[in-house]
């Protein structure tokens, strides 16, 4: 059988309907996805002394801010009040993967696309919101932190490449915001257990939380497929295992509990849960297994804010900022806080 | 029987050509070649297809739809047990069909219909996970009844060539797919969908390539002689030979990813080069390819492979050893492109000259499900022996492994040639 023209014309016409219907699905996309104004991203520039002088206000008093996961605005970064989260104000820039605010100090991650290898960065913002500071992180970034003073930042990364029968490799770097300097990697610190020192090349570490003064905080250590909570100091460069099976802390205000994620029987979902420090108790604050998104952060002493995947579909209808009573008794309360939004700080 | 398995002198292949042997009869090289280079461009279409998904996948799921990468890491592993055995069916039920070309075609067509999910449906982790498992699906069923088509398409003198050809084009697509899905995310910050969008219409090209242009009426001509009577086996000694050689040499490759991670460790160099490493491996690996299938189909298939593994070995002395330079890299990275050279097309030419085209699509799914199996094995082990110590010692590990291996197979193959003399 010789090619027939037939056969040929049947398939430069192929050819041609997949280049037309690409081109026509380019053309369809981009008209869906600029907002009425042409060309303009939605939110506030922070150039404009008017827009300025708004996010000024906004954060003289207790506010959160959050990412927002809304097709038209996505990962830009949102304030609110605390005391009535849906009036919110977006910024037009920059775009955060992840993100932590403190009052002085905020700290977004962000993945710049342009070379073969994506390349991530840790962009720092002062109190009025404008970058001021720019370091390159080493993989994809996972979690973003402050501490309450104001004084210490964290980042934790998948590294890219690291990965190995179907694990994970992880690294958090502290960065010192007083003098610039940076500790590149939790791993060079000494981790000790029952008085004894630990070490093992699968050690992860992610997931900082900070204690309000001082310079401890702490972090999950995963290893030999579990998790462990640990406390570390940095001037020493010195981590202990304070607790078994507890993944991404986030210390209360007062520094007394902890909400922590626990990994689920199915894969991929999690609960959380809330521990009183001195004593160890714990207990689940959510009731069914579910994708939980970052870090959980506190809105007061009583209530957690948090991302959570509540059914199918983008992000713009699954994934909101949820919060929740986590007193044993109020069960398993939970109601949304800011729509299509991830990764809240509460700025006090 | 003529053409030997293991050993396939120049003159004796062009005795058989001359002879008129039953697979070649009647047919012209350039007609019967159309075939591979077709099936070459529509693998080509389709694992750049595939692939420019799989390069952006990671990112898609965790900063796009926020879905948890722990999840895709276990699909992994059952992905590559379950297409083994979709694999295996497939060639199965291909052979007794003996509708190559439609079981292919459905392969193919299971990759594009996977890229259209991707498209329409709007994200959602488990509806992502389930259109991944559906691609490796389509991958699973379409590799042994193409194989075959390729290896029933060119006389068994040229079946090293012909393998040499259509996977020299398939790695092309595997290189060009994930250079494709950064141009255009570059071009469009979140045009994730695009990138479906355009993979979707890769894909669909290639199945009209495959359905359009690909005569299986060649498969059909084979000679009566060459068919099997009623009742006797298919499988002779030499190929299960070949099957326990593929199974056994899995079991001593150690994955790429560990390779390059090993290599990394040891050189201490910046993670941004490793991706270096994922494109100048294939490059290797396609200039080698149809070279070294001609001068397999000249000297013998086992001796190549043999020396493919010889090369494999090399590397892993490299790995072993306290040597750490830029020259290092690149001997490693051209040793494994080299590696994958003289095995990957070359045991499918081997296994084909050795089965009769009424079961050539079981037995090459046989031959290659060994092969994975041995891997797979290989890769659970190297990683709890890296989990362990270190992956220098997991590499030395690995040494005498295939040094057994290799003096092993030599063995074998030397007595099968003096029995076939």
């Amino acid at each position: 059988m010789a090619i027939s023209n037939k056969r040929a014309l049947i398939f430069v016409a192929v050819i041609v309907l997949c280049t037309l219907g690409v081109a026509g699905y380019v053309q369809w996309r981009q008209r869906l996805r600029t907002p009425a104004a042409a060309g303009a991203t939605l939110g506030l520039n922070l150039d404009d002394p008017a827009a300025a002088t708004r996010i000024d206000q906004l954060r003289a008093a207790s506010h959160v801010v959050y990412l927002s996961r809304r097709t038209d605005s996505f990962d830009q970064v949102g304030l609110a009040p605390a005391a009535n989260p849906e009036d919110q104000q977006l910024l037009a820039a920059p775009a955060c993967e992840r993100s932590y605010f403190g009052r002085k100090i905020g700290l977004c991650l962000v993945i710049n696309r342009e070379s073969l290898s994506p390349k991530a960065y840790a962009v720092f913002m002062n109190h009025a919101l404008k970058p001021t500071r720019q370091l390159p992180l080493d993989g994809l970034p996972i979690r973003a932190r402050v501490s309450p003073d104001n004084r210490w930042a964290a980042a934790t990364v998948f590294v890219t490449g690291e990965s190995y029968v179907g694990d994970f490799t992880t690294r958090t770097s502290l960065f010192n915001l007083e003098d610039g300097s940076v500790i590149d990697n939790l791993e060079t610190f000494t981790t000790e257990r029952d008085g004894q020192v630990i070490k093992d090349v699968d050690f992860n570490f992610w997931g900082v939380t900070f204690f309000p003064s001082g310079d401890r905080f702490l972090a999950t250590l995963g290893t030999g497929g579990k998790r462990f909570l640990v406390e570390g100091d940095i001037a020493r460069r010195h981590l202990k295992v304070v607790r078994d099976d507890v993944e991404c802390p986030s210390l209360s205000p007062d520094g007394r509990r902890i909400v922590f994620k626990r990994a689920s029987t199915t894969k991929g979902a999690w609960r959380l849960w809330v521990m009183q420090l001195e004593s160890g108790e714990a207990w689940p604050v959510t009731g069914d297994d579910r994708y939980i998104d970052d870090q959980a952060e506190w809105l007061d002493n009583d209530r957690i804010l948090y991302g959570l995947l509540y059914g199918e579909g983008i992000p713009e209808n699954a994934l909101s900022i949820w919060v929740s009573d986590v007193s044993k008794e109020s069960g398993f309360d939970a109601r949304i806080f800011v729509r299509s939004a991830s990764s809240p700080s509460i700025v006090r | 029987m003529a053409g030997g398995f293991l050993y396939q002198s120049q003159g004796r292949t062009e005795l058989n050509e001359k002879l008129g042997n039953p697979d070649t009869r009647g047919l012209g090289l350039k007609h019967a070649g159309r075939n591979v280079w077709i099936l070459g461009l529509t693998s080509l279409l389709t694992d750049a297809s595939s692939e420019m998904v799989a390069a952006i996948l990671p990112l898609y799921a965790l900063y796009f739809l926020h879905a948890s990468p722990a999840m895709f890491g276990v699909v992994d592993g059952l992905q590559q047990g379950g297409a083994s055995l979709v694999k295996l069916a497939a060639g199965w039920f291909t052979d007794r069909s003996q509708r190559h070309k439609s079981v292919a075609a459905a392969g193919y067509l299971a990759s594009a219909v996977s890229k259209f999910g991707l498209l329409v449906a709007a994200g959602g982790a488990s509806a992502l996970t389930a259109l991944v498992v559906l691609d490796r699906l389509g991958k699973g069923i379409r590799t042994a009844p193409r194989d075959a088509i390729i290896s029933l398409s060119v006389p068994r003198g040229a079946l090293a060539s012909a393998f040499g050809i259509h996977r020299a084009l398939d790695t092309t697509g595997a290189m060009l797919g994930p250079l494709l899905a950064f141009l255009v995310l570059r071009w469009i910050a979140d045009g994730y969908d695009v990138v479906f969008a355009i993979s979707l219409a890769l894909a669909l090209v290639g199945v009209a390539a495959l359905v359009l242009f690909v005569d299986t009426s060649v498969i059909g001509a084979a000679a009566p002689a060459d068919q099997l009577a009623p009742g006797s086996r298919w499988w002779s000694p030499r190929f299960v030979m070949i099957a326990v050689l593929a199974g056994a040499f899995g079991l001593t490759t150690i994955s790429d990813a560990f390779i390059y991670l090993s290599l990394q460790r040891k050189l201490g160099f910046d993670h941004t080069y490793l991706p270096l490493l994922f494109v100048a491996t294939p490059a290797v690996y396609l200039t080698l390819a149809i070279p070294v299938g001609r001068i397999a189909d000249r000297v013998g298939r086992t001796s190549v492979i043999v020396g493919g593994y010889a090369a494999l070995l090399l590397l892993y002395v490299i790995l072993a050893s306290s040597a750490s330079s830029l020259a290092v890299i690149a001997m490693c990275v051209f040793l494994l492109g080299s590696f994958y050279a003289m095995t990957d097309g070359v045991f499918a030419a081997l296994a084909s000259s050795e089965l009769p085209p009424e079961r050539r699509a079981t037995g090459l799914a046989l031959v290659s499900t060994c092969n994975d199996v041995g891997r797979l094995v290989s890769s659970v082990f190297f990683g709890w022996m890296w989990s362990r110590s270190s992956p220098d010692a997991a590499a030395r590990a690995f040494i005498p492994l295939m040094v057994v291996t290799l003096a092993l197979a030599t063995v074998v193959i030397w007595r099968f040639r003096t029995n076939a003399r």
